[in-house]
């Protein structure tokens, strides 16, 4: 798979009162053609920093973010080049996404307008299309966004995101506003999108089995950086990292046991070393001293752990 | 003895073209944790304000029973209920940082509740029990202000300071939906430890099964205000038969599912004037559902209110 979305030891740190935070450390990931890839991870992993470079939204203080071969604040410079058109998302928050004294029709019109494209006529016809696209009832095309339910309104976003035909969506969080069963839907609608269009995405969210519906691929944020990264059911079914086995057995086992214990809080992070050694259960003293790199296991699948091959023999819970 | 009873409880609120819960009937015994599931507009958090005296004052309130440590309460004034929020019944809110105010350091706010409910000599047990549910040197902490604390320590905090009064009946509403699925479960962890030290009768509110699934001994399932669906926990989550509780099992993607399988198609409607409110979603729906209001009635292990899915159940048994 040709690769569409290049992040290569990416860094990002943002300045607050209680001093520097390092959001995104030395981050690497591509996203291929039509490729769906889950970035999961928990508050404060910096998933969304990622979102937010990959939309141009912030800028890295270090390594490369390339779309297409090219860097992405190339692309941003270059306004003729398209890259806005290019790379749409999808927010966690339906309704603060949408202006509220603005009409559905208007709201999915919109970008065509920004991007001057069609005469009204086409306009009308298009936002027709896209709204049929996402499942909208062509009704409520006169409807403002608090006369919608959660569900249709984060659809309106999605045509909404769908108008410029992007060849990547960034979907942060889409769904976790979301009653259950709207989520399901959504997810439905996601994964159409995906498979009718072959539209990539970039599909973030803190569920793994909510990412484990939708990706191709997955990659484990903590702390700023990949810590495991493989296909889907690789990742899920045979997870490596300590931290993804804890996000494993988090996971909704609706008929099973009632889950795992409540483990240890820790808030601190350590500055060196793995960042996740006060929360390993597994953890020796090489962990503290020197930082694992994110090592191949197998084809496609890669772990940021020096016990990584003894995990991945003995599984969850091991 | 029911540390809560309720019988036939109807809430409206002006202007409502249905009332926001119809009907509902629960008992709840010290020491067991009974789950309210519901969506948007269930009723599941009217449902919870009425059982804490906290409803709206334009609200409608009947019942034939509504008692708390066999007290009668149906004719409880405004003061009594503020009386039982401090030292018998206890609430747990879904935001964290929207449950404290931010413009007040931790400390002065937990001692405040604490005074309030007539414990503020036990400020040194509520530090102790903060350690345990994994606070290092909680006083230090809790010096800072809400902003300041995590959403899994201000929920710890939340919980902690709800226990230590010792009520009869603990209320969380949506404990955890604001928190990351890792601290959830630490939280629900820690949520059944003390429920279980503490003897205490708990309601727990939520729309996330997986939630349901790891505090609760009995569910209950809201649809429109109405009781679709009750029984024991296993029982509801590993053979319900009504097609709404159905259907939010089958909306929950799973690690062990088959990935890309379509989720089942489930949006919402609008609910109807009359008869069945889940009619105009449910695959199998009949005449009569939209003509009648069905009353809950035992199907295999689970009380269900929905005529054809007991004559399915016993095609298939």
């Amino acid at each position: 798979m040709t690769s569409l979305l290049e992040l290569t030891g990416v860094d990002k740190t943002f300045v607050t009162d209680r001093g520097p935070v390092r959001a995104v450390r030395r981050m690497s990931m591509t996203i291929g053609e039509g490729e769906v890839v889950g970035l999961v991870g928990e508050s404060g992993s910096g998933k969304s920093t990622i979102a937010n470079l990959v939309l141009g939204l912030e800028q890295a203080d270090g390594g490369r973010i390339r779309f297409r071969g090219r860097d992405v604040g190339e692309w941003l410079d270059d306004e003729e080049a398209g890259y806005r058109q290019a790379v749409q998302a999808v927010f966690q928050h339906p309704f603060q996404a949408l202006d509220s004294r603005k009409r559905v029709g208007w709201l999915v019109a919109e970008p065509l307008v920004i991007h001057r494209r069609g005469n009204s006529r086409e306009r009308g016809e298009r936002v027709r299309e896209l709204m049929a696209d996402v499942h909208l009832d062509p009704s409520l095309v006169d409807r403002y966004p608090h006369q919608l339910s959660g569900g249709q309104a984060q659809r309106v976003n999605i045509a909404r995101a769908l108008a410029l035909e992007p060849s990547l969506l960034v979907c942060d969080e889409p769904v976790s506003a979301l009653d259950v069963s709207v989520q399901a839907q959504i997810l439905n609608l996601l994964l159409e999108i995906n498979r009718e269009r072959s539209m990539a995405m970039l599909f973030i969210s803190h569920s793994l089995p909510v990412v484990r519906h939708l990706s191709d691929r997955i990659v484990v944020m903590y702390a700023g950086t990949a810590v495991e990264e493989g296909p889907g059911g690789e990742v899920s079914d045979r997870p490596t990292h300590p931290y993804t086995q804890l996000l494993v057995s988090a996971a909704s086992v609706i008929t099973g046991d009632r889950g795992p214990g409540r483990g240890t809080m820790r808030e601190a992070i350590p500055s060196e070393g793995c960042r996740f050694v006060p929360r390993c259960p597994v953890a020796i003293d090489r962990c503290s001293a020197e930082e694992p790199s994110l090592d191949e296991l197998q084809e496609g699948h890669s772990s940021r752990c020096w016990l990584a091959s003894d995990l991945s023999r003995r599984g969850v819970g091991g | 003895m029911s540390l809560l009873a309720v019988e036939d409880l109807t809430v409206t609120y002006p202007g409502g073209r249905r009332p926001a819960v119809k009907g509902v009937s629960l008992e709840i015994e010290s020491g067991r944790t009974l789950a309210v599931v519901g969506e948007s507009g269930s009723g599941k958090t009217t449902l919870a304000l009425a059982l804490a005296g906290l409803l709206d004052r334009r609200a409608r309130r009947h019942a034939s029973r509504l008692e708390i440590n066999g007290e009668d309460l149906l004719a409880a004034g405004r003061r009594r209920w503020r009386q039982l929020r401090r030292t018998d019944i206890s609430f747990i809110f879904q935001s964290p940082i929207n449950s404290w105010n931010p413009t007040r350091t931790m400390i002065a706010q937990v001692r405040d509740a604490m005074s309030a409910a007539g414990h503020a000599g036990r400020m040194p047990e509520l530090m102790d029990l903060l350690a345990r549910v994994g606070f290092e040197d909680p006083e230090r902490r809790l010096a800072d202000l809400p902003h300041q604390l995590s959403g899994g320590m201000l929920q710890r905090v939340s919980i902690a300071v709800a226990v230590i009064i010792e009520p009869a009946l603990l209320i969380a509403d949506e404990p955890t939906s604001a928190l990351d699925s890792t601290v959830q479960s630490e939280i629900l962890a820690i949520l059944g430890e003390l429920r279980s030290e503490a003897d205490l009768a708990m309601l727990i509110i939520s729309h996330d099964l997986s939630v349901v699934a790891r505090v609760a001994d009995d569910v209950m399932v809201l649809y429109g205000g109405k009781v679709v669906e009750q029984g024991a926990r296993a029982a509801v989550l590993g053979s319900a038969v009504h097609p709404y509780t159905r259907g939010l099992l089958d909306s929950v993607p799973r690690l062990d599912g088959d990935r890309k399988i379509l989720l089942p198609s489930m949006e919402p409607g609008h609910l109807p004037a009359s008869g069945c409110p889940f009619a105009p979603r449910c695959r199998l729906v009949v005449d009569d559902c939209r003509r009648v209001e069905p009353d809950l009635i035992p199907i295999n292990d689970t009380l269900a209110a929905c005529p054809p899915a007991a004559s399915s159940a016993l095609i298939t048994t």
